[in-house]
């Protein structure tokens, strides 16, 4: 076990160092003098080029990497034009709110969708399962934006049910529904096909029919048998779906005027101010992986055989 | 018997509205009541109506015509990205699955790597850099980050493939690796390779239209989905159907691709059956 995460640890260094590499280029092509951006329109020459040697800017281009990669590794994800202040400062500020949104809308995915899916694969090949099977179609193709703007319109404006959007005061539920409801919209189908799938395909194997045999009764079949094997592969999918979950809080925290790091990212498309973009980009890549290697470990976990070097994982490709 | 009849069915829905969609978008400029952007300042904001199917938004533009050719941005964007990733994924498989050895080692480990980035996000990060984003650089940009899972899938074919007796017979009457490769093996992946083509269309719409809600695709007047739902958001409360129809349009398409990407590998790869 220990080897099997010395070597997933291991795996994580060209993925991250691949995204800053990317946009440590994004940020050196981007046209315009970014110690001019900093300085603000009306400064003198000057001051901008004292701010430019206070960059690094006039550093060549291999220091100025080696610079942003040392920076990186101790956290500091550059300087926000407009607030001034560190990117890794808003970043903080804002990232506890997305990730409230996240977790809730994972949860209520995972709670609508597997149960979605158990009922499909009991129901397989009847009008249930087809009636399921559509409705996760559906979701997987929902732009969530869209489907937030729709649920403010039918439970803020029409019923007047739920606020239109904010954060609310400290663990406002009312406030969380309709964002983590929109959000969860993907990834709910993805479960319910996943788990009707995975349930599917365990219910047919041969130790569920020697189970059967042996006169183990439904339910415990179920729970303890089916449910652990056809677990895994969700809990792939779960990981995966972080990516959309995520890049989704984008929008849906604009739609809601959530606080989160999605809409200080959105705000900062707005004005230009591309170390937030970017250094809010890289810090949601770096959760996703993280919380991907999480998975992975709980992976090997569940099911040994993912232990093996050189196993390359069955399903979980979308 | 029902499995075959819910496969049918998938396919041929998904059928039926890509070509509908794909029709609607080629044949806008006759199908469309009203000009993309002709304005009409006495019919501002009017809710829908005979004259106005889907109503107008706040320049009194139709919107029904607004949606209708918002199809071909969508759908010339969704396909055109998912043709890029599918060569250079096809090329990068063929070349890691076909040669085996240090090659396909190098070319899997960075595929892995590029897997493991939140491939949308990436988009968004490129896409913020452009001062003015614009309909090629977007399906260039979704075009260069969505490869890696094709290369993996056409990768698993091409290994599976290139061991069978046919292509044994074809190396032993001398035909090139590249012979080999183009007129044996790769014929035989495109049933894998449409299903993740046409899976992949779906996504490349959904991501754009995101990215042109953020700001960050076609830019206004150009009637993009996305952004003509930020548009319509201003006056969400009072106006719904503004924002209520492009968007209606984004999941009637890509549930229409998802639909077709599902019934061909039904068909397809009856292996697959119970994937997903």
């Amino acid at each position: 076990m220990l080897s099997f995460i010395a070597r997933r640890l291991l795996s994580l260094v060209p993925v991250l160092w691949g995204i800053a590499t990317l946009v440590f280029a994004l940020m050196y092509v981007v046209p315009g003098d970014p110690a001019r951006l900093m300085a603000g329109q009306h400064a003198d020459q000057e001051t901008i080029e004292i701010l430019r040697r206070k960059m690094g800017l006039d550093r060549p281009l291999l220091a100025r990497y080696g610079m942003f990669l040392s920076n990186l590794a101790r956290g500091d994800l550059g300087y926000s034009y407009r607030q001034r202040r560190p990117v890794a400062a808003v970043v903080f500020e804002r990232f506890p709110a997305t990730l409230k949104l996240a977790v809730a809308s994972i949860l209520i995915a995972l709670v609508f969708g597997v149960s979605a899916g158990i009922l499909s694969s009991r129901f397989h090949g009847r009008f249930l399962d087809h009636g399921v099977m559509f409705l996760s179609l559906l979701g997987i193709s929902t732009p969530v934006f869209w489907l937030g703007l729709m649920l403010i319109v039918v439970f803020s404006v029409w019923l007047g049910w739920l606020p239109v959007g904010g954060y609310g005061e400290g663990w406002s539920f009312r406030h969380l529904l309709l964002p983590a409801v929109s959000l969860s919209a993907i990834s709910t189908g993805y479960f319910a096909r996943i788990t009707r799938s995975s349930f599917l395909e365990v219910q047919r194997s041969e130790f569920v029919l020697a189970a059967r045999a042996r006169g183990i009764p439904e339910y415990r079949i179920v729970g303890r048998h089916v449910m652990r094997n056809a677990a895994i592969p969700l809990v792939t999918v779960v990981g995966t779906n972080l990516a959309g979950l995520l890049g989704g809080s984008v929008a849906t925290e604009t739609v809601f005027a959530w606080p989160g790091l999605g809409r200080a990212i959105y705000d900062a498309i707005l004005v230009r101010d591309l170390p937030v973009v970017e250094g809010g980009v890289i810090f949601l890549a770096f959760v996703f992986v993280m919380a991907n290697l999480v998975i992975d470990l709980l992976y090997g976990w569940i099911d040994p055989r993912v232990r093996l070097p050189g196993y390359r994982g069955a399903g979980g490709e979308l | 018997m029902s499995r075959a009849r819910s496969r049918s069915y998938n396919l041929r829905f998904g059928l039926a509205l890509a070509v509908i969609l794909i029709v609607s978008a080629l044949g806008a400029d006759i199908l469309a009541p009203h000009g993309p952007y002709a304005v009409d300042i006495s019919s501002v904001m009017e809710p829908p109506s005979r004259a106005h199917p889907f109503g107008t938004d706040y320049l009194g533009r139709d919107i029904l015509s607004r949606v209708i050719y918002g199809g071909r941005i969508s759908l010339s964007i969704g396909i055109l990205a998912v043709l890029i990733s599918g060569l250079v994924g096809t090329a990068v498989g063929a070349l890691a699955g076909y040669a085996g050895g240090w090659v396909d080692e190098i070319l899997m480990r960075f595929t892995d790597i590029v897997l493991a980035f939140p491939t949308a996000l990436l988009a968004l990060a490129v896409m913020a850099v452009f001062e003015n984003p614009t309909v090629t650089k977007i399906f260039l940009v979704l075009g260069l980050v969505g490869w890696a899972g094709i290369a993996r899938l056409v990768r698993a074919e091409v290994m599976a493939i290139k061991s069978r007796d046919y292509v044994t017979a074809a190396r032993s009457i001398g035909v090139g690796p590249l012979g080999i490769v183009l007129r044996h093996v790769l014929p035989n992946t495109l049933g894998t390779l449409c299903v993740a083509l046409t899976l992949g269309v779906a996504g490349n719409i959904l991501t754009e239209a995101w990215l042109s809600f953020l700001g960050l695709g076609a830019q206004p007047p150009v009637p993009s989905w996305g952004s003509m739902i930020t548009e319509g958001q201003f006056f969400l409360t009072t106006r719904p159907w503004v924002c209520a129809f492009p968007g209606l349009a984004i999941l009637v398409t890509v549930l229409g691709f998802n639909m077709l990407g599902d019934g061909l590998r039904d068909v397809l790869d009856p292996r697959l059956q119970h994937r997903i």
